[in-house]
């Protein structure tokens, strides 16, 4: 049975498969990198490295898109090796699938890293 | 057979899939099982005998039902898939690197043998001192068949039986002094040619001199075999250690920072040509689709001209990617080999330290014993010139703080003298710093009184370890007084600042009455470079300060933004730093601050809001995720621990003077021409399909092929080859025999049947020859590049 952790993203749940998970930290200083594609929030400083923090919002298309901001929780992920970061509304719970409420969706990281990869290459060169 | 590193690259990733597939098992055993063996073929084709045997034994478990021995063997699979890269990745460089160590390592071991040759010179009788000597010489030898280098070995090991001669009395006197002198000096010579093949012959002369020797009939040296005279002066010569003024090394290492951010455009210009080459791709499967639509001759021409030279790119990208790997291979040896000259011994910096301290001891009237430990530990100068002060700071605060005056010391019970420990130690790539003292500790009520008397914390809510931590913010006391040395230096908030600054941490823990630890986690190395720091839209921006000339302000009469600024009397394009990070532009472009940069002889000005000047910055990679932005060389943090970007002036320069952009790509291919490029010869290269599952063997085959001058496609499994076998014409078809859909049997099978197709010439590969029959040839697993191509050329002279 799968682990997840369950997160709200504005009005909506979502859940995520817990092998992806390798820590949750707080929100202190987002910087904004600009000519990145909205896909990029910004990047954060975890523990000395650069990690990027990525919008599961803008991938999944959620209107009403706002910036993470001090505070919020950020969910640390590994996915394959890329070290990214998810600026969350609220973390729920830790749970096995069987125990979540089946209509929350399970987020696809791998997906989610695919597409900002795709855009950020897209994004190469755009404004230089 | 060694792995490319691409292709190692490749391999892992694709056994990873594999080793996740098998041992998941909720998959179904016949894709478990087909998994495993995949893996085994792949492994097998790589020459991983290894790991090929390992995926075997999964495979046949699994069909046998043993799911304990395929769970074994499964982490058997990984744990040599975890050694698959650096095993692929031995290198010249590497070689060199352990040569390079080699060297240090026998100059000191010479040294050594030469100092303890002297001392006996003078007092014979010490017998500890020819122990030393045989210890060093035996040491050496060592060393030297460690790396492989026998000329030296040979030598030492010559050496240490006229030593073991010396030691049991048989051998003695001045003549056998000089000549163990000159034996050393002999040595000395021959340790930096010790791969070259002179060395030999160099060997072979220093071993004669000391089997004579051995021999007891003396033999003074007289060939000219050593080129190192024996003077004692020259002795001394050697031992002279180079003073290097520290400013130069920083200049250096000021370069080899360059040559990082040199290498990352390098490396982003290779990821573009893959995305070019990717497109192109693309252009010419629809050129494909246009062919079999019309099947006009002209356009069949086109389309193979146009694989001609995607090909060729392909190569060419690939042999850049590789220049562009050499290039990181010989930044890293620079890089280490400064860093290392750079290493310092922790105890210098303990040394540095007490004496301030001697004299705080004095002015707070208290006395402690300084204990230090770990200081053979090694730390980069960079790191140990930003840390003393922290350090002197910490030392401050224990004795002001900390250790309780005398008297009271008594009452409690501890001794009347302070201690406070200084240690480090080495952990991995850092290196941890204590500073303890065994006095009073925090008073976490003192620290909440001042918490709470800010306005910070209202509640009592926090346990007294997070009061503790708190002492980190600025504006916190753990005292009431101001007082000598409280109130002057920099507090705890600049020390962590400063150790944030170079990528480290700091933490503390007390005990009431039984003291204070802080405990530091430095970097072992560090990548500081100069940057010139500015703001733009309320965010900080470095740009490497090599590159910044002047920082100045528009002088405008009118408050339009001008597209040229005067500088030197030359006029140079002004970019809009504010545009191109999207932040607001000032409305008026009189006394807007400007940065004039110069990269690559050509200069520009760019406008910020406001100029912050040179700092020296940790340079930190942006991940390869964020690479492909190429506005950014980087990123640092801040002493808040706030990323800050570092922009790169190359694409400062190419925004500046557009001409020398690149032309805006598009993605789509332009229309062919109605006038195709006149080939100057007719390109008729045999065009090559290679079916297999395997993305590692594929990629394997077709760069095997694509070296040998073909057209390469590739298919994913037989149905896939079958459908691309009735679009294309082929010369000859490499395929697997075990494939999903479409095995390759049935493919030639079905191919041998085919009116068009049946006269191609096939080659199956497999590690069973089973199956093979209807092919025109056999390759068994693994396929070797020279053997592949052979029986292409025989198939194509057909």
């Amino acid at each position: 049975m799968k682990n997840v952790l369950v997160f709200a993203l504005g009005d909506e749940r979502h859940a995520l498969e817990l092998r992806w998970v390798r820590e949750i930290f707080t929100l202190v200083s987002l910087t904004p990198v600009p000519t990145a594609p909205p896909i990029l929030d910004g990047v954060v400083n975890f523990k000395g490295a650069i990690v990027p923090v990525l919008s599961l919002r803008v991938h999944l298309g959620q209107p009403g898109r706002r910036p993470p901001l001090p505070g919020d929780a950020l969910v640390l992920l590994d996915v394959d090796g890329t070290r990214v970061a998810l600026a969350v509304d609220r973390i729920d719970a830790v749970t096995s699938q069987a125990d979540a409420d089946q209509a929350v969706p399970l987020a696809d990281p791998a997906a989610l890293v695919a597409a900002a990869r795709q855009q950020i290459e897209g994004a190469r060169g755009a404004r230089a | 057979m060694e792995l490319e590193p691409e292709l190692a690259e490749i391999f892992v990733d694709e056994a990873r899939g594999h080793v996740a597939v098998v041992a998941d098992a909720a998959q179904s055993r016949q894709a478990r099982l087909s998994a495993a063996r995949t893996l085994a073929t792949a492994a097998g084709l790589c020459g991983l005998g290894e790991l090929k045997a390992a995926a075997e034994l999964t495979a046949e478990s699994i069909a046998a039902l043993d799911e304990a021995t395929a769970a074994a063997a499964v982490r058997t699979i990984e744990a040599l898939l975890a050694s698959v890269t650096p095993a692929a990745a031995v290198t010249d460089v590497e070689l060199g690197e352990l040569l390079a160590g080699f060297r240090e390592e026998a100059g000191e071991h010479l040294d050594a043998l030469q100092a303890a040759l002297l001392a006996l010179e003078k007092e014979p009788g010490r017998r500890e001192l020819v122990d030393e000597l045989l210890r060093k010489a035996h040491t050496l030898k060592g060393s030297a068949s460690m790396v492989g280098l026998p000329p030296i070995s040979e030598t030492a090991h010559a050496l240490e039986s006229v030593l073991v001669l010396i030691r049991s009395g048989a051998l003695g006197g001045e003549g056998v002094f000089d000549a163990l002198h000159a034996a050393l000096d002999g040595l000395r010579a021959l340790v930096p040619v010790g791969h070259r093949p002179e060395a030999t012959e160099l060997a072979r002369g220093l071993r004669a001199d000391l089997d004579a020797l051995r021999r007891g009939a003396l033999r003074l040296p007289t060939q000219p075999v050593r080129p190192v005279v024996d003077t004692g002066r020259r002795r001394e010569d050697q031992a002279i250690v180079l003073r290097v003024d520290p400013a130069r090394l920083d200049q250096l290492m000021d370069g080899v920072g360059e040559l990082v951010f040199d290498r990352t455009r390098i490396e982003r210009r290779v990821g573009e040509i893959r995305n070019i080459l990717r497109d192109l791709a693309k252009a010419r499967s629809g050129l494909r689709s246009l062919f079999r639509a019309h099947k006009l001759p002209r356009l069949g021409e086109l389309e193979e001209a146009f694989a001609v030279h995607v090909a060729e790119l392909g190569r060419a990208g690939s042999a850049l990617l590789e220049d562009a790997d050499a290039l990181r291979r010989t930044t890293r040896m620079l890089q280490n080999g400064l860093t290392q000259v750079r290493m310092m011994k922790v105890s210098w910096l303990f040394q540095r330290v007490a004496r301030p301290l001697r004299d705080l001891e004095r002015l707070e009237g208290k006395r402690v014993s300084v204990v230090t430990s770990g200081g053979e530990v090694e730390l980069d100068k960079a790191v140990v010139e930003k840390v003393t002060d922290p350090l002197l700071q910490l030392l401050r605060n224990a004795l002001a703080h900390g250790v309780e005056p005398a008297a009271t010391r008594l009452a409690l019970g501890k001794p009347a003298e302070g201690t406070i420990t200084l240690s480090a130690r080495h952990e991995g790539e850092s290196v941890f710093l204590e500073v303890a003292d065994d006095g009073a500790g925090i008073d976490a009520g003192k620290v909440r009184a001042s918490l709470v008397a800010s306005g910070r914390l209202s509640a009592s809510a926090a346990t007294d370890e997070q009061i503790i931590a708190a002492i980190f913010e600025p504006g916190v006391s753990t005292r009431d007084e101001v007082d000598e040395l409280a109130g002057r230096g920099v507090g705890l908030d600049v020390v962590r600042e400063t150790i944030a600054g170079l990528g480290g941490e700091i933490s503390v823990s007390s005990i009431p009455r039984q003291g204070t630890r802080f405990t530091l986690r430095l970097p072992l190395t560090t990548a500081i470079s100069q940057a010139f720091l500015f703001k733009v839209g309320g965010q900080v921006y470095a740009l490497p300060n090599v590159h910044v000339i002047e920082a100045t302000t528009i002088e405008s009469s009118t408050p339009a933004m001008p597209p040229l600024l005067p500088h030197r009397g030359q006029a140079v394009p002004l970019v809009s730093l504010h545009l191109l990070l999207g932040a607001l532009a000032p409305t008026d472009a009189r006394r807007v601050p400007v940065l004039v940069l110069e990269f690559a002889g050509r200069r520009l000005a760019a406008t910020c809001d406001k100029v912050i000047g040179p700092r020296e910055i940790v340079v930190k990679s942006l991940g390869p995720l964020l690479a492909p932005l190429g506005l950014y060389a980087g990123a640092t943090i801040s002493g808040s621990g706030k990323v800050q970007l570092i922009l790169d002036p190359a694409t400062l320069v190419q925004a500046a003077y557009p001409a020398s952009a690149p032309t805006g790509e598009t993605g789509v291919f332009p229309p062919v021409a109605a006038e195709p490029p006149a080939p100057a010869e007719p390109q008729t290269r045999p065009r090559i399909l290679v079916a297999d599952d395997s993305r590692s063997v594929r990629d394997a085959l077709a760069r095997m092929l694509a070296a040998g001058g073909y057209v390469v496609d590739q298919a994913i499994d037989g149905q896939d080859a079958w459908d691309m076998l009735q679009e294309m014409r082929y010369d000859v078809l490499v395929t697997d025999l075990e494939m999903p859909r479409l095995g390759g049997e049935e493919l030639v099978a079905r191919l041998r049947a085919d009116a068009t197709l049946g006269t191609i010439g096939v080659i199956a590969i497999s590690s069973r020859k089973e199956g093979a029959g209807s092919a025109d040839a056999f390759i068994a697993k693994p396929v070797l590049a020279k053997q592949l191509v052979r029986e292409i050329e025989r198939l194509l002279r057909r």
